[in-house]
């Protein structure tokens, strides 16, 4: 068997240490102690005739009904990048959350779908939210303009009036960066973090260039070695 | 509670059944010829699960596309991992469309011509905080291309491209139907392979062009005026960004295999036709939808036929086969003239009809349009005729494989 199985299995064990590596502080960070849900809890608010549910599961630090309000503090789910408040009421009706999400890429913002059952009203607050964006509505897919449907309080409170009983609700909050029209600023950073990306991938260049060079020059040379070796026989 | 983690849990099942399959493969496949085609086909179909790994992980009940907005993608391994440090996907030498790869690695010719046209001057790519600047955002994509055509050349080719594997299945049902693969021209195939550049080119020049104001200040093409609600969508630049992307055969057939897993709502594809280039729903044109039914057509008859006019494989070689990068590339094709006795078995099993290892007289034969596939050096009868070079080392020689018994001179 000419493959060297040796090199092969190294790199079999290398990558799937390097893998465990980088995994720990992710598994380790996400045994810190709270409280878990699953779809089977149910937050129910008697004095509104509403429920709510979540489809998913995730933890957090505190629920709490006041004033006809579930508060959940420090809601984490997986697909949340760190865990942010919610404040969630439903008036006639029972809300299933369906998703829970937020996103830092090229936009920044968070994205909460539900589904509806009874013709009632939603309210919904998130926190903390990076200032300066927009919300996005959509009933069944289908976009609902401002006063049309929901509405957005001046402390974040975005109260959903009119969804269809048995409808999936999709709030969606985006915030533009300075270049989309929005917010976002990086010029009072330093040049290290404004150009970190490519300086980043200037150093990994500059490495495997630097590594390819010097192992082209000792293979060439292990090559003459051997070749004067050979022809001294 | 930490094992309840789709995404971690998803990983480590993935790392270990990758290396569990490897190790098996070695161990128990017996078939000298079809050892390193299997362990091939295995890591192919590994590496389209890694690429679009964020379609199996969710959640799926949010409409794929919102304007602007988050979809699937943003929820994917590459982005829990990446963070907002990678957004727009990392630049590979592999044709791993820009959405259904979620962004965790990103067809390095999408993000050239669009970090020339439309986002010039757009902080696109790598997170709110990223330099708006467009040759700084190139330069790091033609950094990461080069970096990694040193390291593995054409590999990426061979071995980790989701289009190479479907052309590869292309083959493979030939083969079930009984067929022989058809061969181009010796001349033919060259012509085909220096295609690719002159498709670089026009793109690329295309891009700029469009890009022209943006560059210059000069709007060369009426509608390419940034602008827009969005501030980057105006006029032409909503249908005709990005020009080789309408012609990529790669970006309907993700559309089409998302819509058949379910992940992608089947109304952006079944739309009726309308605009520039007929574009119907999201992400199909009727040209690259007419050029996949061509090149899967073709690929029936020849082997890899989308691969010898690739753009990006055209880059990948740039980078790896030519000077000065031939000369530190760290993943060769290596032939001993001793060893070879002209057989021509090398050039007949070859999948792109490359006749450097057989014709040239030793030493470094990776050329151009070699994909660094093994299969010559797989089926070379010739011990240690061909072997592939790692940094110095070989991973890989052909042997005796017919088992011939030895003799005694």
């Amino acid at each position: 068997m000419p493959i060297n199985k040796k090199t092969v299995f190294i790199n079999v064990a290398s990558i799937a240490a390097f893998a465990l590596i980088i995994l720990f502080p992710i598994l380790v960070a996400q045994a810190e102690s709270s409280t878990a849900f699953d779809p089977t809890y149910n937050f129910a608010i008697p004095a509104l005739n509403g429920e709510v549910n979540f489809a998913l599961n995730g933890t957090y630090a505190q629920a709490s009904l006041e004033n006809g309000i579930w508060s959940f503090v420090n809601l984490q789910t997986s697909n949340l990048l760190r865990p942010l408040n919610l404040s969630i009421s439903a008036i006639d009706c029972n809300v299933t959350v369906t998703s829970c999400r937020t996103f830092n890429i090229t936009i920044v913002g968070a994205f909460l779908s539900f589904l509806v059952e009874g013709q009632g009203n939603q309210t919904f607050r998130l926190s903390p939210l990076q200032r300066g964006g927009d919300w996005t509505v959509t009933f069944n897919g289908s976009f609902i303009g401002e006063n049309e449907g929901w509405t957005l309080s001046p402390n974040g409170t975005i109260a959903v009036t009119k969804a269809p009983s048995g409808s999936n609700v999709t709030l969606a909050y985006f915030v533009f960066p300075d270049a989309l029209g929005g917010n976002g600023n990086n010029s009072n950073l330093p040049f290290y973090q404004r150009h970190s990306v490519i300086i980043a991938t200037g150093v990994a260049v500059t490495i495997t260039v630097a590594a390819a060079v010097a192992v082209t020059f000792v293979s060439k040379r292990n090559q003459r070695n051997r070749a004067v070796r050979e022809s001294l026989r | 509670m930490t094992w309840e983690n789709p995404v971690v849990l998803t990983m480590l099942v993935y790392v270990a059944v990758v290396a569990v399959g490897i190790f098996l493969i070695l161990k128990l496949s017996k078939n000298k010829t079809r050892k390193i085609s299997t362990l091939r086909l295995f890591i192919q179909v590994a590496a389209v699960v890694a690429v679009f790994m964020g379609l199996v992980i969710g959640p799926f009940d949010q409409p794929l596309w919102m304007p602007l907005g988050p979809a699937p993608r943003d929820n994917l391994v590459g982005g829990q991992f990446f963070g907002s440090q990678f957004p727009d996907g990392l630049s590979v030498p592999i044709l791993a469309c820009y959405y259904p790869s979620g962004r965790t690695v990103t067809c390095a010719i999408w993000q050239l011509q669009a970090y020339i046209f439309p986002f010039w001057n757009y902080s696109r790519g790598y997170s709110v905080l990223y330099s708006t600047s467009g040759l700084e955002k190139i330069a790091i994509v033609v950094g990461s291309l080069v970096a990694m055509s040193i390291v593995l050349g054409r590999f990426f080719c061979g071995w980790l491209c989701p289009f190479g594997l479907y052309m590869d299945v292309m083959t493979r049902i030939r083969k079930a139907l009984g067929k022989r693969h058809l061969s181009f021209s010796e001349k033919t195939n060259t012509a085909l392979g220096q295609l690719r550049y002159i498709i670089i080119a026009v793109f690329l020049i295309l891009s700029v062009i469009f890009a022209s104001y943006a560059i210059a200040g000069i709007q060369l093409i009426p509608g390419t005026r940034p602008g827009g609600p969005q501030g980057t969508e105006a006029g032409l630049v909503g249908t005709l960004n990005e020009p080789f992307c309408l012609v990529c055969p790669v970006r309907p057939l993700c559309v089409l295999i998302e819509c058949g897993l379910g992940f992608m709502k089947w109304s952006y594809v079944s739309q009726i036709a309308y605009g520039p280039l007929y574009i119907s729903g999201f992400y199909v044109t009727s040209l690259n939808l007419a050029i996949l039914i061509v090149v899967t057509v073709l690929a029936l008859a020849y082997r890899r036929v989308w691969c010898r006019i690739c753009p990006l494989g055209g880059l990948t070689a740039l980078f790896s086969t030519f000077t000065p990068f031939k000369q530190v590339a760290l993943t060769k094709l290596q032939k001993n003239e001793s060893n070879c006795t002209k057989c021509g078995v090398c050039k007949r099993v070859c999948p792109t009809q490359v006749t450097a290892m057989y014709e040239q007289k030793g030493g470094d034969v990776t050329v151009s349009g070699c994909m660094l596939c093994f299969r010559c050096v797989e089926m070379c009868p010739e011990k240690e005729a061909l072997r592939i070079e790692f940094a110095g080392k070989s991973v890989f020689k052909s042997r005796n494989w017919l088992d011939t018994p030895k003799t005694n001179d």
